[in-house]
């Protein structure tokens, strides 16, 4: 009698603890989601960029976990790192590792956003797994963005000052972005 | 006992030539065969890295599937694109600086007992390209995207 009384609180746990896991007991795929940068520390402050240096153009992305980030908001913040890349795109998968790094060094300093065009959802969640990414990641659908910023191939790596001027752009990727972001944070 | 001897071998040939006589014969086996695929971007790259079609070639990369056909339109291969390595476009001295025009280019690896050679390549939403015979011995074909 008492175990009959206790079946439904046991469903529920059972429910619960299976509700994240799949009929074969793998953990269910969940969208990443890298969280946003937090409030700019206190002592921080941003190199001005050269008076001469273009308007980077400005953009909506959403994210993978649905997140739609407007940029220039972003970039009236705090400097934004754009990482152009695919998820079959090796020389990507080479410089993640760094730029991840750079992700933790410059942490509620920097917001770092991935960028895809032509991949699905779920490529480009596996290739996010794959290499721990730690910043977020979207797919610019209709390639609008790739566009603006004249991107010919993965990787291209884009450095927008706060203020939302065009720095610098890395076709290829880069191995100098920390002496670039080095010259523009001060802290 | 000589006549159940003849009788016995008499249907062991017809047996056996009927078995032979009507099977198909034997098919090739499945080769190896790897196809150079340039893809003809001219993008500025440092050469012998890794790359992709650029610009509008974009479709050319890594993991985009694609199919081998005959003149009949059959199917006698199939995979995916492998990653590229760049190529110097031009026999130009490029070395003081980082990037150059380069070409992107593929090995292509597919298993069929039919020569590729003569064939078509067709990768998704693209127009099926001629796979050409190859001036080295390394590859059965060659295919430049259009």
């Amino acid at each position: 009698m008492r175990s009959r009384s206790c079946l439904p609180a046991l469903l529920v746990v059972a429910l619960a603890l299976g509700g994240c896991t799949g009929s074969t007991g793998e953990v269910v795929d969940r969208p990443p989601s890298a969280a946003l940068p937090g409030p700019v520390p206190k002592g921080v402050t941003f190199v001005a960029p050269p008076t001469n240096a273009p308007r980077a153009p400005g953009f909506t992305l959403e994210l993978l976990d649905g997140t739609v980030l407007d940029m220039t908001e972003q970039w009236d913040r705090r400097p934004v790192v754009l990482v152009f890349l695919e998820p079959w795109c090796t020389l990507c998968a080479e410089q993640q590792r760094e730029i991840n790094q750079l992700v933790e060094d410059y942490r509620d300093v920097i917001l770092f956003v991935g960028v895809g065009a032509d991949s699905t959802a779920d490529r480009m969640r596996q290739y996010v797994r794959d290499n721990e990414v730690k910043h977020p990641v979207g797919i610019d659908a209709t390639g609008q963005i790739w566009r603006k910023y004249r991107v010919e191939e993965p990787p291209l790596v884009a450095l927008v000052t706060k203020g939302g001027k065009l720095l610098r752009g890395w076709p290829g990727g880069t191995d100098t972005l920390r002496a670039q972001l080095n010259d523009l944070v001060t802290r | 006992m000589y006549r159940r001897r003849a009788l016995l071998l008499g249907m062991a040939m017809l047996t056996a030539t009927s078995a032979g006589g009507c099977s198909d014969p034997p098919a090739a086996p499945a080769k190896t065969q790897v196809i150079r695929l340039t893809v003809p971007d001219w993008n500025l790259r440092p050469p012998g890295t890794s790359c992709a079609g650029a610009g509008p070639y974009r479709f050319a990369h890594a993991e985009a599937p694609f199919v081998i056909r005959d003149g009949d339109g059959r199917e006698i291969a199939r995979g995916t694109l492998p990653t590229g390595t760049s190529e110097k476009a031009m026999d130009v001295d490029f070395s003081k600086v980082k990037r150059e025009p380069t070409l992107c280019v593929m090995l292509l690896k597919v298993e069929t007992a039919e020569h590729v050679e003569g064939q078509v390549l067709v990768l998704p939403d693209r127009p099926a390209v001629s796979i050409q015979k190859s001036d080295s011995a390394e590859f059965a074909g060659e295919v430049v995207v259009s």
